[in-house]
Parts: C-alpha cells; structure tokens; sequence
C-alpha cells in the first residue's frame, strides 16, 4: 500500500491504465475490421513520427519531447502509413500483407536513420529518444499523463458519438454506403482514433509493444461477451487491468521495465479467457468433444 | 581486402539470405510472418545467448530457430480454433514473446552484451567484428561464414522443393489431391525462414530483417511475369542495394570522426524501400516488364555518413 503514496508511481500506475484503457478500447474496432496488425503498422511507424516531430520542434525552438509534439507527430505520420498501406494494394500489385511489411519497416528504418541523424546534430535536450523504442513508463510525467488523459477523452467522445457509424463500418461497409455514410470518412475517422490511442502509449510502454494492448484485450473481451458495446468496453476493462497489475508487478519486482511487463500481463488475461471463458472457451469445447464422442462412435456402428 | 570490404561483402550475402524466402513469403501472403517470426526469436536468441556466450554459433542459431517455429505452430493451433477473428492470433502471440525476451534481458541475464537497439535494428559493423583466421590467413569475419552456410542450406532446399512450392502456393488444392505433404511443406518453410531470420539477427535486427525479407521480393513482384524473372530481379535489387546502402557510409570515413554510431544496417533498409518505390511508381501500373529501376539511391541514406568502427587487426 505504501507504493500508492509514491508519487512516481502513482503517476505511472495513472497513465499506464489511461493508456490500456484508451487503447482497449480502440483495438476492438480494429479487431472487428480484422485488421489487428495494423496497429502493429502504426505503432512502428510512431517512431519516424516523433523523431520527425522532434527536429522540427527544435528549429521552431519547443522542447521535442514534450508528450504534445510527439503525439501530433508520431500520429501524423503513422496516418499517413496507415494511409499507404490502404493505398498500395489499390494501385499495384502489391498484396495488403506486402504493403504493410513494406511501409512498416520503411517508416520504422526512416525513424531509426533520423534517430542517429539527431545524436550526431545540434539538438538541444537529445537524450533519451531511444526510450521510446521500449518505453519507460517510471519516466512518465505528469502532463505526459495529462496529454494522454486528454487524447484518451477525445477518442472516446468520437467512438461514443459516432458508435454506430463505426461498428457499421468494421462489420459491413457496402451497407454503411448504401445509406449514405460515405466509406472514405467513415475509414478516416477510424483510422485516427486508432492511431491516436496506440500514439499515446508509445512513450510508456514501448512502440513495438503498443500492438498488444490493441490486440489482446478485444480478443479477451470477445471471449465473455456477444455484443459490440459490451465487448468494448469489457476490452477497456481488461486493456486498463492489465496495465495496473503489470504496473505493479514491474515495480514490486524491480528493475524490470513496465512494458514488457503490462503486455505479457494483457496476454495471460487473453490466453486465460481463451480457455476458460463461458459458452466459447477452449476447455469447453474440449469437454463437448469427449461427450460426443461416444455417440458418434455408436451411431457409426 | 579491407574492413569495409568484408562489411560489404557481408552485407550482400546478408541480404540475398534474406530476399530469397522472401519470394515464397511474398506469393504466399504471408509477408507479415517475417515481423512475427523477427519478434519472437527474441526469447530463443537470449536464451542461446547465455547458454553458449555467443550468437554466432550454428546451434545456437537453431535453437533460437526453433523457439520461432514453434511459436507460428502455437499461433496456427490458435488460429485454428476459430475463436480469434482475423490476424488477431498472430498479433497477440509474438510482442507477448518478444516483450518476454526484452524482459529475460533485463533481469537475471543482463550480462548478455546486446543494446536495446541494436536489437530492432542490428549492427552490421558490430556482426562483422570477429574474424576467422584458418592456418594464419584472415578470410573474413566468422559471420560471414555463417550466413554463407545458411545460403547455402536456403538454396538447396528452395532448389529441391521448387516445383513442389509452386504447386501449393498456386494451387493448393491440386497440391492436395495430388497427394503433396502440403502442411510439412509450409512447416519447412517456416523453418527455413526462422533460421534466416535468426541468422540475419545480428546484422539487420529484428525489424529491418522485414525489409530484407519482403521489399526486393515486392519489387520483384511488380516487374516480372514468371518466377524465374522474379528470382533475377529480387537477386540483382538485393545486390545492387545493399552494395550501395554498406558502400556509401563508407565513403564518408574520412569526413567524419570515426568514433560516430554506425548503423549501416538501417541505413541500406531505407534506400532499398526508395528503389520500391520507385518500381512501384514506374513498373507497377504499365507491368511492361521494364527493367527494375533500382538503381536509384536514397539521399537520405548517404546524408548521414556512417562510419564504420576502426577495428585493430583489419586495417591491412
């Protein structure tokens, strides 16, 4: 209980279940679209994001680590990767799997290249980029949290106000045109909710662990429930209990970094819920099986 | 021949490591494998690390191989219970291994001498640095040799089962009244293209080996109209580009002060992805069959002018 006094950790326990939460929240539509690895595309595109946020912050004099400028950048850019890998397929004959490994690794190789370009140049207050590839969430401040608080409210404002919309969209998008939504806006804003609840939790736990906390949770809630509402804001209570418990596990144990820590924490929720859950686990399927059995072996006799 | 050369030398082979399983990878649309696979032999390549004090011997290269195996048959038995939608299943298995590799690092094994990013990105300087020397001669660094056996292993086995991949990428259900061992095949491919991925490891990281692996082969995709044409041009894109992206920070050694990070890995990743883009702009749509255009060279690789580290022992 003493942890809770501590105000390092309150502040990362606060923004690490922020981040879940948003996040959680968020993945379940990209869940929904099958379009899981996408945010695996974002969160490696993140990094070519904020590095370059980072220079230009610099040349117009603000400080490129402020949680504001990362997050305008790193969600600028990986929209615009999101924005490609749709569009490659549609142009060429690229397939959307190649398009994605290619536009993964183009923006995630672009970030690391600036990355040296930034320790060889004249940037004041440079140390400390490479967090970002695994995150460091006991370097979380507090208007870090607040920025991600803030993102995290305004992405559930647009996925409460524009639920239905949404959910049209992941399960049948000709029926959505059809009544008059129009697809591209109606992607768009997917896509930047998406994108802005993976972005805010590249600072903390790490762009090439933000995947899991958009995949994991969805796949876990989907497990206890049969409807969309439910199943979002069940994968927002998961997304947010697997931060804190890893949280604190990462803290407990010491010297542990709290991102791998949060995601191995998100999938034993996942893989535990795959088997155990009501109606449609692993282990209930099992058991329906050995039932069966006998009688199918009797009706083929 | 100097460090530099061997640098390049390595690169090369490195690289054609790489592209070759990246065609299968590419026909087969199972790009995003390579990032799975590339995330997950984290655990294994940590484990054989401490068990054997080094990366760059052929066992631990297998065992760190197989961790990743066994992690796309663990994704696919997932997948096959029908309860995950989707790419869901891969996306929930491999950051899970990975972040448990990062966390194995942290703790007890931290005497493991890897840098964080070294894992994401590799350090073709840093892979290049042990030499072999056989009856007093230099003849190159000790990686060299490995990635040369893993091509080796890649080409016999790509040229053995040629006619049987094409059969199931194509057409898997021939593949099957046929009478093909359809899934062993599809396991072996797995196989050999988790042990590249580990081999390449040291050289490109985790996340560029994706470039290495996918972009020639999607170039290659754009311009040629049979296998055998995607072959050649996957090969002569991997050459041309990785002489040129270990090649060109070298150009710069006398510029800079040599003590500067060197990342030619990532450095030659963003100037193949240029040469994609530019097939993909010229070729993709007219699919005349035009020679690749690859020999563009991205200006933001050669901007930063990596060197490569002074190594006692190799200047000649």
């Amino acid at each position: 209980m003493s942890l809770f006094a501590d105000h390092t950790f309150r502040t990362m326990l606060i923004g690490t279940v922020v981040i879940g939460f948003t996040a959680g929240g968020l993945g379940t539509f990209a869940y929904l679209r099958k379009q899981s690895l996408l945010a695996d595309v974002v969160s490696h595109s993140a990094i070519g994001g904020t590095m370059v946020a980072f220079i230009v912050a610099s040349w117009f004099g603000i400080d490129g680590k402020s949680s504001w400028v990362m997050i305008v950048g790193a969600s600028a850019v990986s929209l615009l990767a999101v924005q490609l890998v749709e569009w490659l397929p549609r142009v060429s004959a690229t397939k959307v799997d190649a398009a994605m490994a290619i536009i993964l690794a183009l923006f995630f190789g672009g970030g690391m290249v600036l990355h040296r370009v930034i320790l060889a140049g004249p940037y004041p207050n440079k140390g400390g980029l490479a967090d970002y590839l695994f995150g460091s969430a006991s370097h979380l401040t507090s208007s870090d949290v607040v920025a991600a608080a803030t993102v995290s409210i305004i992405t559930f404002t647009v996925a409460t106000v524009c639920f239905k919309e949404l959910v049209i969209a992941c399960f049948d998008g000709e029926y959505a045109q059809t009544i008059g939504f129009s697809p591209k806006a109606l992607s768009w804003v997917l896509n930047t909710v998406v994108v802005l609840s993976v972005v805010i939790g590249v600072k903390a736990v790490g762009l090439v662990l933000m995947v899991a906390l958009a995949v994991a949770p969805p796949v876990a809630a989907r497990q206890w429930t049969r409807r969309v509402p439910s199943m979002v804001v069940l994968s927002r209570f998961f997304g947010a209990t697997g931060a804190a418990l890893g949280s604190w596990i990462a803290v407990s144990l010491g010297r542990v970094p709290t991102g791998p820590v949060i995601v191995c924490v998100v999938t034993a929720l996942a893989l535990i819920s795959l088997l155990i859950a009501p109606r449609r686990s692993l282990l209930l399927m099992a058991v329906a099986r050995r039932r069966q059995r006998p009688s199918l072996a009797g009706a083929s006799r | 021949m100097s460090f530099a050369m061997w640098v390049m030398l390595l690169a090369m082979t490195t690289a054609l490591c790489c592209a070759l399983p990246g065609v299968w990878l590419v026909l087969r649309r199972q790009s995003m494998l390579t990032d799975a696979i590339g995330h997950s032999v984290l655990p294994g390549i940590v484990i054989a690390m401490v068990a054997t004090g080094t990366l760059q011997s052929p066992w631990s290269i297998l065992g760190a191989a197989l961790m990743g195996v066994v992690v796309v048959l663990a994704t696919e038995a997932l997948e096959a219970t029908g309860l995950i939608s989707g790419d869901g299943a891969q996306g929930l298995i491999f950051p899970a291994m990975f972040s448990l590799g990062v966390w194995l690092m942290s703790t007890r094994l931290n005497q493991v001498s890897i840098s964080e990013s070294a894992i994401l990105v590799g350090g073709l300087n840093l892979a290049a640095f042990l030499p072999l020397e056989v009856g007093g001669r230099l003849v190159g660094p000790q990686y060299l040799w490995v990635m040369a056996a893993v091509l080796v292993i890649e080409v016999a086995f790509l040229a053995l089962c040629h006619n049987s991949l094409k059969i199931i990428t194509f057409d898997r259900e021939l593949a099957t009244t046929m009478g093909l061992p359809v899934r062993r095949l599809n396991h072996l491919v797995m196989v050999v293209t988790s042990v590249t991925v580990t081999a390449a490891f040291n050289a490109a990281g985790a996340v560029l080996v994706v470039a290495l692996m996918i972009v020639p082969a999607a170039i290659a995709q754009l311009v040629s109209r049979s296998l055998r044409m995607m072959y050649a041009v996957t090969v002569l894109v991997t050459l041309c580009c990785s002489a040129a992206g270990s090649g060109s920070p070298t150009c710069w050694t006398r510029q800079h002060p040599p003590d500067w990070p060197c990342s030619t890995g990532s450095s030659s990743s963003p100037c193949r992805q240029r040469c994609w883009r530019v097939g993909a702009c010229g070729a993709g749509r007219s699919a005349s069959g035009a020679s690749p255009p690859a020999l563009r060279r991205s200006p933001t690789a050669n901007d930063i002018g990596m060197t490569p580290p002074r190594v006692v022992g190799w200047e000649p």
